[in-house]
């Protein structure tokens, strides 16, 4: 048989191996986390009741209405986070680089800030409303939005993409400053209530939110699906892509679009989650051992979502009846890992 | 003129950021198909700005540039990156990029609307490491090869590329004196076997003499093309050396630095030491002569070894088996 099949690559056959481990991974880590919750539930009632088959109708609730909506959540929000990240890490040509660089978390907390902060102070506001978490994610995609249309209206303008950089850098310098200010003048409550919103949560997303959630973080996901063959250009600097006849323009400009949906919309919907975003694409590089963005970006995708998955499974503290605050967790889960692979590798500079 | 038969013609051509203040006047020069072209200036004169101009990066103040007889201001993004590739001067240290995969990158303006590489794009992607002679290392990481082996990449890029004209931005920059001497001479069969047009910044003007079939030299007061022999004859060398300490000597076609000779010394010997000890002698800054008075150096050849002997009016100071213990005893001597 002369078939040029897959399997006669050996990198190809590793890879099939390596995504088939990975989503079998991703499919036991689901279960798990459906499984654990501050409501102790038998695994057999859990599948029930995904269906609303459970014989208990709190166990249907919860389960339908509550774990499965935040499992699915951690998944979108793990793999958008993820694959922005190793979109700016590929743009910027920065290890460091991540999901937030361009500004747009401090954009997004301006729009939160504002809103809860500014006005909620004034009465205008009431945090107590039903549609909180949605005028929540809607200050949050305004503010991103507004810090994304200045990046990009500097881009068109600018050449070099390092001064890109760090004017996306100090437009979110920009922003945080004028949140602290907004802290400053806000009364303690309202202060507690945004100091929350930056821990992350992934429960707040359910219902029709999620069906937005999930639009907007696939839309984000099939730009960088379209943009995956541009980033290999990009990985060789400005200059090669230039030469190879590469429109920076047009590719920074879908980059960008798709990096702020897919970082805004987390988050907007689930509040700033750090570190998973700097931190998956080095170990998909790790793993995968390659630097085809065709290979990354799914890996990444993967690789995001398990992370965020197991660290939601962690942050509930299986047994027990409290919740931590996701941020923290992905940050202490994260961290271990991104030191083994900088002592592992003995740098960082794989970009 | 036909300006049809020339790869690359650059016609009446100002360079420079400020109207009213170009960096060198007008110029005009042609290019063949075939040909290896070095260009050669000082630091700040243009080099790059009239390689980013040819790539149509860049608009001359005044005049044009044509390629394959059509203006490059006029070529699209996807036909200028069919016609002319670029390597640049920075090095791509990529982690985790395997040699053949960076090369392949060089297909991307020839690729459908799937960016996806056919059978012959990888043909064309072997063919082109074959030809600079690093097929060995198509699965290395692109971060872990030499210097040497990284700049052939590079070359193999723009082969892949495809295009009838290439530019590279000082390929021989970081390489060492071996590497410098074997890229030239890659880039001079290219240019002959392959009909490429190859024009190559470089300060390495040694290099340049031997292997450019023409050096395009940019001075202050121009920019003028020859074969290096030309040059070398009508005594653009020497302008371009003329406000520097660097000599270009017509016998040899070497160049030094200018000797501040002091002290006169009479040498004595014969054969291969006689050439090398003069060329010490005047490194250390003594005006050496065949006879006379005072200090005297004979070298005597005895067997594989040499032995110098340091005279003063007759009288022996020294003698030794190196000329580094030669120079030591004369620094002495004299202060």
């Amino acid at each position: 048989m002369k078939l040029v099949t897959p399997t006669h690559n050996p990198i190809v056959r590793r890879n099939f191996a390596l995504f088939s481990g990975l989503v079998v991974l991703l499919a036991v880590l689901f279960c798990f986390d459906l499984l654990f919750g501050s409501v102790a539930i038998p695994w057999l009632d859990v599948l029930k009741s995904v269906f609303g088959k459970a014989d208990n109708d709190v166990w249907n609730t919860i389960v339908r209405d509550f774990r499965l909506p935040k499992s699915i959540t951690a998944v979108l929000a793990g793999a958008a986070l993820s694959v922005s990240g190793l979109q700016m890490q590929t743009m910027f040509r920065n290890p460091l680089a991540g999901p937030y660089v361009l500004g747009i978390s401090a954009g997004a907390s301006l729009g939160v800030a504002i809103l809860v902060l500014g006005m909620a102070s004034l009465g205008v506001y009431n945090l107590s409303g039903l549609g909180t978490s949605f005028s929540l994610a809607g200050a949050a995609i305004l503010g991103s939005m507004l810090v994304l249309l200045v990046v990009l209206a500097v881009s068109v303008r600018v050449k070099d993409i390092m001064t890109i950089l760090i004017l996306g850098m100090m437009f979110g310098s920009a922003a945080s400053a004028l949140v602290s200010v907004l802290q400053y003048f806000s009364n303690e409550s309202m202060l507690k209530a945004f100091v929350i919103w930056t821990m992350g949560s992934l429960s707040s997303v359910a219902g029709m939110q999620l069906k937005v959630f999930a639009f907007i973080v696939v839309v984000g996901l099939a730009l960088s699906f379209i943009s995956m063959r541009l980033l290999n250009v990009l990985l060789l600097g400005d200059s090669y892509a230039r030469g190879v006849g590469l429109n920076l323009t047009l590719t920074r400009t879908l980059i960008f679009t798709s990096t702020s949906l897919l970082a805004g919309g987390v988050t907007a919907f689930c509040g700033p989650i750090g570190f998973i975003g700097i931190a998956v694409p080095h170990i998909a590089r790790m793993i995968f051992r390659t630097a085809n963005h065709a290979v990354l970006i799914p890996g990444v995708l993967l690789l995001g979502s398990i992370m965020l998955l197991f660290a939601d499974i962690v942050s509930q503290l299986p047994g027990l009846e409290v919740t931590l605050p996701i941020n923290s967790i992905s940050a202490l889960l994260g961290i271990p890992i991104v030191i083994f692979v900088v002592i592992k590798n003995q740098r960082f500079s794989g970009i | 003129m036909q300006k049809g038969t020339f790869s690359v013609s650059i016609q009446n051509v100002e360079l420079g950021y400020s109207k009213g203040k170009p960096l060198l006047p007008k110029f005009s020069v042609d290019t063949h198909s075939g040909e290896l072209i070095a260009l050669i200036g000082r630091n700040g004169i243009g080099k790059s700005t009239l390689l980013r101009s040819i790539m149509g990066l860049q608009m001359p103040m005044s005049g044009a540039i044509y390629v394959d007889g059509v203006p490059v201001s006029k070529l699209c993004r996807k036909q200028k990156s069919k016609a002319l590739s670029f390597v640049p001067a920075e090095s791509v240290r990529v982690a985790n990029l395997h040699v053949r995969d960076f090369v392949a990158i060089a297909r991307f303006p020839h690729l459908g609307w799937t960016r996806t590489l056919s059978a012959t794009d990888w043909e064309k992607v072997n063919y082109a490491l074959a030809l600079v002679n690093i097929s060995h290392l198509a699965q290395r990481d692109i971060a872990t090869i030499s210097d040497g082996e990284l700049q052939r990449a590079m070359v193999a890029f723009a082969l892949a590329q495809d295009t009838r004209i290439i530019i590279l931005d000082e390929p021989t920059a970081f390489l060492d004196l071996p590497n410098k001497f074997e890229m030239v001479s890659l880039l001079s069969d290219l240019a002959q076997n392959n009909g490429k047009t190859i024009i190559y910044s470089t300060h390495d003007l040694q290099g340049a003499i031997h292997e450019a079939d023409t050096i395009w030299m940019m001075l202050k007061d121009g920019l003028f093309s020859g074969a290096p022999e030309d040059l070398a004859l009508n005594g653009k060398f020497e302008k371009f050396l003329a406000d520097s300490e660097v000599l270009f000597d017509m016998g040899s076609g070497l160049f030094r630095n200018q000797r501040r000779s002091s002290k006169a010394i009479v040498f004595e010997g014969e054969g291969r030491a006689a050439i090398w000890t003069v060329k010490m002698l005047e490194r250390i800054g003594f005006d050496v002569k065949s006879d006379g008075e005072g200090l005297k150096v004979m070298s005597n050849e005895r067997g594989n070894s040499t032995e110098w002997t340091l005279t003063n009016n007759d009288n022996q100071l020294f003698k030794t088996h190196t000329l580094y213990e030669l120079a030591q005893k004369l620094r002495e001597v004299n202060s």
